[in-house]
């Protein structure tokens, strides 16, 4: 077999010649292509001491991607809650979960919304690349008792 | 093929492993659940540990204020939604010097502050503090007050008053 590849600094646009083992063929205008992977999936705050505890953080989220750009051009990953923190007829504001987040400064800081706020930004390919993102909940005493849950949702894209 | 050459190649068919692995759309989601446990919890807190009253003329000052002052009372306590927080004062005895008594009745307590009531001492029914509904932090302060008279026999008295704080 014989390979020929050329990589553009520039672009970091791929061609490839002469690849029999694969069957991904990367043109120069690529197609957006994205692969998005979490884990875990679940983030935990354990109940904690308002007073000695004011900011909870949970475990981090390793967050594992594949992202390449419509046309070697930006990506963007952003972070959505779907509603407030519910437990029953308990809610607190989903503002109260911040997070921190690295590599910079490919990832951010940012707060939770019911909007997209964006986690991570790029341009061209990100190929198998990863964060960590590390939540923390604003801990207080006017929390009534209860289990709250809500779904955060990440979605990776290029215009 | 030489050594650089192989690797690069490895590195694009793993690559090309991968990207295989990516959706060809333009957005991908994943999603994660948020968990947070709030469990039930309360705190007292109170400015100081004990309270006198000094010696005065019961003509000229038939209600001796505590020193040293009114007592700050701090309350937190996360509770159910429609759960009652209370807080209550229970006096172990009568004041007592030796075996001389002064009714622990005649110390009396004014408030201030969102959820506190005015209240006199027993020394055997917890009398209440303040009570709010579901959870926060909330200050508030007592002022104690001695009836001072005649006819109370000389002597240092003293009873200990204890605080509680609960929530169902």
């Amino acid at each position: 077999m014989t390979s020929r590849t050329l990589v553009s600094s520039s672009s970091r646009w791929l061609f490839i010649s002469g690849l029999t083992a694969a069957s991904v063929v990367l043109s120069a205008r690529p197609a957006a292509a994205q692969f998005l992977q979490l884990q875990p999936t679940t983030i935990s705050f354990a109940s904690a001491d308002p007073d000695t505890v004011p900011l909870i953080s949970a475990s981090p989220i390793r967050v594992t991607y594949i992202a390449l750009g419509q046309g070697a051009g930006s990506w963007t990953m952003t972070v959505e809650a779907e509603g407030q923190l519910v437990s029953g007829t308990s809610t607190i504001p989903i503002s109260n979960v911040s997070w921190i987040a690295t590599p910079t400064p490919t990832f951010r800081n940012g707060t939770l919304s019911t909007v997209p706020q964006v986690l991570a930004t790029g341009t061209g390919l990100a190929l198998l690349q990863s964060g960590d993102v590390t939540f923390r909940f604003n801990n207080s005493w006017n929390y009534n008792v209860g289990t709250y849950t809500q779904t955060v949702t990440f979605t990776l894209s290029s215009p | 093929m030489s050594a650089d050459t192989r690797v690069q190649s490895l590195a694009l068919l793993v690559a090309a492993a991968l990207l295989g692995l990516a959706s060809s759309a333009a957005a991908q989601s994943r999603t994660a659940t948020l968990n947070v446990t709030i469990n039930g919890f309360v705190r007292l807190t109170l400015s100081s540990s004990g309270v006198s009253f000094p010696d005065s003329n019961p003509d000229l000052v038939p209600q001796v204020p505590g020193t040293p002052g009114p007592l700050a009372i701090t309350v937190k306590g996360r509770t159910a939604a429609d759960a009652n927080l209370r807080l209550s004062v229970l006096a172990s005895d009568d004041l007592r010097s030796g075996v001389r008594t002064i009714l622990a009745s005649n110390i009396t307590w004014t408030a201030t502050g969102d959820g506190f009531v005015a209240g006199t001492l027993n020394p055997t029914t917890a009398q209440p503090v303040g009570s709010w509904i579901g959870a926060g932090a909330r200050s508030g302060s007592q002022s104690l007050l001695f009836r001072n008279l005649w006819t109370h026999p000389p002597g240092t008295y003293t009873l200990t008053m204890t605080y509680t704080l609960s929530s169902p």
